[in-house]
């Protein structure tokens, strides 16, 4: 593939599969490292802000009751903003598609003779289309946000909500430039490309006869508008021309001014990781501020014209799912965080304007068509999104609702039902698993494989146990003297028997059954239960919420006999402890489980901190030899704030591990097995083990420790030193018998 | 509750922080003066707008030199390099300033010339951003429009961070130090 061959506007809509696919393709060979290099320094960033608001939890519950509040008012509002802005001279117009708001503002634009428009950044302009409407008309249309500049010069659509041109590196701009500028200024570094880019804007706002903005947010009471910029382009738009237009999505809509600043905050940390940007703007239009572009006009006075967009908004807020997307205020703090999205950008994850994880949402409520979305199948559903968001919106139900509605669209196939079933599927196979793991190995196989399923020829298919969980388990207890139990084993502990430990890590499940009883905790043994992850990853969300019924059903009797739970497999105990609050519909069944069940390291830090049990019992017989340790957080893991359990019990046992600062391994459950995702996952594997050698020197040596089967796998599948990679409780045991 | 020299303390570093250049003052007619001779030295003429919003005292200074214009059209508006505007108040976590936009020149100023100086009352500095909105907060421009200035104008959308993009890409920030406590 050669960069100039295709053209990343051929595969701006998603809504054909092959589109998604050579997108990725196209972002993973040319834009890919623009991309990890600026989102992660974004994300970086964001980090270091957030750590700063004192009450950052505190304001994204404000911020997130704000949005909720408005939107239920929404209408109320519409009008209230409609009476204050035409109170104090400016025209508002409810567009109620995009048809509608283009042509409104055409007619602004040819009824005032407008020759000349300067535009700030708005993704709304983008989604009616507003410039090719206008240069219709032979209305000069100016971007003047740097980054728009450039995808205005290059053709191309944004690739992320709030740095557009993100997939560009200098070298590229630069390259454009020059293909495409006939001047004699210096266009190498990014001083002389952006002073010939402000010399030539400058010009042009000189000249505008009408400056067009979007909106941040928009208050009803007093009808002031919040504008937050950088570059000051924003400024010169509104100030200069006698005429200003600003279109806003109706979700801007907030009832009052006052809470701008609930707002102001989290928006500057969330977007670019910094306390504020150069220009928060404050603006009741009509500015009162005299015109500098008279343009040989006849009257002196200021105009503005206030669009409110709707092109499906309401059809949103009426729609139980999708409503959640119009609390979003455009930061891009999910795009920024997103393993998937820092590896491919919005031009893969992405469509004609909305980018990322939250933009799937939005191009089905803004075009009607679900297939718009299907970029939404880039969203693995590792939640990192989830708890960095200012607003606190559940970005991968949303995707995983869209997922849904285009199974029921077209179908599952063979793929989704593949990976769905997962938990049916082994127990089947596992009656004879060597058999299977021998087929599965076979070259034939595998290309079967990946004609009928789609699954990558690369990956290895995690092999199934000789003996499951429950049958190493029963075996062991039997072999064992029980002497009674001791006031400590008198603790109610059971350890759930998910289906991957069961049937595929069951190792992984007898040390954790060790080790509690090394701490006196005599662990019991659920039955096994499918808890609907590996359904739910597919959008099968019906199949979901029947398996997390039985599960809950099963579990809540054990709870109710007094047992705390223990799940070892990260991405059920996400499903326990997050998802099940949607799938149950039950609120008071979900905080019981939400309550008993734990991870198994956050289990006993909790007992050592209240003094049941002592780390002694164990550090005494830990055999350490100063091993190199890395640990790799399970995103979901970190999505609900158990991320540092494990390394936390290894710093108190006085061993150090050093802890990955990558969102996601890039497996994700089965996405990293499917063939059309597996160069995203790989890029994110070998991202991770880059890491590892960047902080230890080189690869060898070293202990790599992950909580998820999926972790452990990606880690494996690009290691030389497969034996290696462990889960932090096997290498534990490992630590205490001297294996 | 922050008292008002921590508050200054604070914006001051902060406004370091975003790069800005912090010039702690007196607050007499004579050090403003000095430091606004300072920055513009070699500059023959700088656009001022003394907006009344702000202690008259702190522009007193201006009067006897004619390079400080306070009258001017558009056209030197838009071709001055220096600017003189006050600002209504700051924000001390940010290091930011507060300009209104009102009838006059004010916010063109801050916006069009290359230097920007801003004279602020360090006695009008509030703690958070969010403050400015706080209608307990009685010190403060709650009304009508305004520009919150954080540093210079800045990108980095042509790759690396460059400063000074369609705002000024200088913000020399006076500040006076004189609180009566």
């Amino acid at each position: 593939m050669n960069s100039k061959s295709i053209h990343p506007k051929e595969f701006a809509s998603k809504a054909n599969k092959d589109n998604l696919f050579k997108a990725i393709d196209y972002a993973l060979a040319f834009e890919s490292e623009s991309v990890r290099h600026n989102t992660q320094t974004f994300n970086n960033n964001r980090y270091r802000a957030i750590s700063q608001i004192e009450d950052y939890e505190e304001l994204k519950n404000r911020a997130r009751i704000i949005k909720e509040n408005s939107i239920r008012n929404l209408p109320f509002l519409v009008e209230k903003l409609t009476e204050t802005i035409e109170g104090r001279g400016g025209t508002v117009f409810y567009a109620k598609d995009k048809n509608e708001a283009v042509n409104f503002i055409k007619e602004i634009c040819l009824s005032n003779s407008v020759k000349l428009a300067v535009k700030s950044k708005s993704i709304t302009s983008e989604e009616i289309k507003l410039n090719e409407t206008l240069e219709k008309e032979n209305i000069e249309v100016v971007e003047t946000d740097l980054a728009e500049f450039i995808l205005q010069l290059s053709k191309e659509q944004p690739s992320h909500i709030v740095a557009p041109a993100i997939h560009r590196s200098r070298e590229s701009i630069s390259e454009l430039f020059k293909e495409n500028i006939k001047t004699e200024d210096p266009l190498e570094t990014g001083e002389e490309l952006t002073a010939f880019a402000s010399k030539t804007l400058r010009e042009k706002f000189l000249g505008a006869d009408v400056g067009i903005t979007g909106a941040n947010l928009i208050s009803a009471e007093e009808g002031t508008i919040l504008l937050v910029e950088s570059e000051g382009n924003i400024r010169l738009t509104t100030h200069l021309p006698a005429i200003h237009i600003a279109i806003a999505g109706i979700e801007k809509i907030i009832p009052t001014r006052k809470d701008f600043g609930v707002f102001i905050e989290l928006l500057a940390a969330s977007a670019t990781g910094q306390v504020l940007t150069s220009y928060t703007n404050i603006l009741e239009p009509p500015l009162k501020a005299p015109v500098l572009n008279l343009n040989k006009r006849s009257d002196k006075e200021r105009k503005f014209y206030l669009i409110l967009l709707d092109n499906g908004r309401m059809a949103m807020r009426n729609d139980p799912d999708l409503k959640e997307a119009l609390y979003c205020i455009r930061c891009s703090a999910c795009m920024n965080v997103c393993a998937n999205f820092q590896t491919v950008g919005g031009h893969a994850f992405g469509g004609e304007y909305y980018t990322g994880g939250i933009g799937a949402s939005w191009a089905v409520g803004t075009t009607g068509k679900l297939e718009e979305g299907r970029f939404a199948e880039l969203c693995t559903g590792c939640s990192r999104c989830v708890p960095n968001c200012p607003v606190r919106i559940d970005i991968p139900r949303l995707n995983t609702v869209i997922k849904n509605r285009l199974l029921e669209l077209e179908s599952p196939s063979l793929q989704k039902m593949f990976f769905g079933y997962f938990g049916a599927m082994a127990k089947i196979v596992s009656k004879f698993p060597s058999l299977v793991n021998y087929f599965m190995k076979l070259n034939p196989i595998k290309v079967v494989l990946k004609n009928l399923l789609g699954v990558e020829i690369e990956r290895e298919i995690p092999e199934f146990a000789e003996h499951t969980f429950v049958e190493l388990y029963k075996k062991r207890n039997s072999q064992k003297h029980h002497q009674g139990k001791s006031e400590k084993e008198k603790q109610k502990v059971i350890v759930f028997a998910d289906v991957f430990i069961n049937y595929n890590n069951p190792t992984v499940g007898i040390n954790a059954v060790e080790l509690l009883e090394n701490f006196g905790i005599h662990a019991e043994l659920s039955d096994v239960y499918d808890d609907g992850r590996a359904a739910l990853s597919q959008g099968m969300i019906q199949y979901a919420e029947k398996k997390a019924a039985q599960t809950t059903s099963y579990l809540k009797n054990l709870i109710d006999e007094g047992y705390d739970v223990i799940v070892i497999e990260p991405s059920v105990l996400t499903m326990l402890r997050n998802d099940y609050k949607k799938l149950l519909k039950d609120d008071k069944l979900y905080d019981v489980i939400k309550e008993k069940c734990y991870d198994l390291f956050e289990y006993l830090n909790m007992k050592i901190e209240k003094g049941d049990i002592n780390i002694d019992l164990i550090k005494k017989n830990i055999r350490f030899t100063g091993e190199k340790i890395f640990y790799h957080g399970h995103c979901q893991l970190k999505s609900i704030g158990l991320g540092n359990e494990a390394p936390e019990f290894y710093r108190k046992l006085g061993i150090n591990v050093e802890v990955s600062t990558q969102e996601c391994c890039g497996m994700a459950g089965s996405f990293g097995y499917k063939k059309h995702y597996y160069k995203i996952s790989k890029s994110l594997g070998l991202s991770l083990w880059e890491q590892i050698k960047n902080k230890f020197g080189s690869k060898e040596g070293i202990v790599i420790l992950a909580s998820g089967i999926s972790c452990r796998e990606q880690l494996k599948s690009f290691s030389e030193k497969k034996e290696k990679v462990y889960h932090p409780v096997e290498y534990l045991n490992r630590l205490i018998s001297g294996k | 509750m922050k008292t008002k020299e921590e508050l200054l303390k604070e914006f001051i570093k902060n406004a370091e922080a975003a790069c800005a250049n912090v010039i702690p003052v007196a607050g007499d007619v004579y050090s403003i003066k000095f430091a606004v001779q300072e920055i513009t030295e070699g500059e023959n003429e700088i656009l001022v707008s003394n907006s009344g919003i702000i202690e008259q005292s702190l522009f007193e200074w201006i009067s006897d030199d004619k390079k400080y214009l306070k009258y001017f059209d558009k056209e030197k508006l838009k071709n001055t390099r220096t600017g003189i505007t006050p600002a209504v108040c700051g924000i001390a976590s940010s290091g930011s300033v507060v300009i209104p936009i009102l009838d006059d020149f004010t916010s063109y100023i801050s916006m069009l010339v290359r230097n920007h100086i801003v004279i602020l009352d360090g006695k009008n500095i509030v703690n958070r951003p969010r403050e400015l909105f706080d209608e307990e907060n009685e010190n403060i421009f709650l009304n009508g429009s305004y520009s919150i200035i954080t540093g210079p104008s800045a990108t980095a959308d042509m790759g690396p961070l460059v400063r000074g993009v369609h705002g000024p890409g200088k913000l020399h920030i006076i500040v006076t130090e004189g609180y009566d406590e």
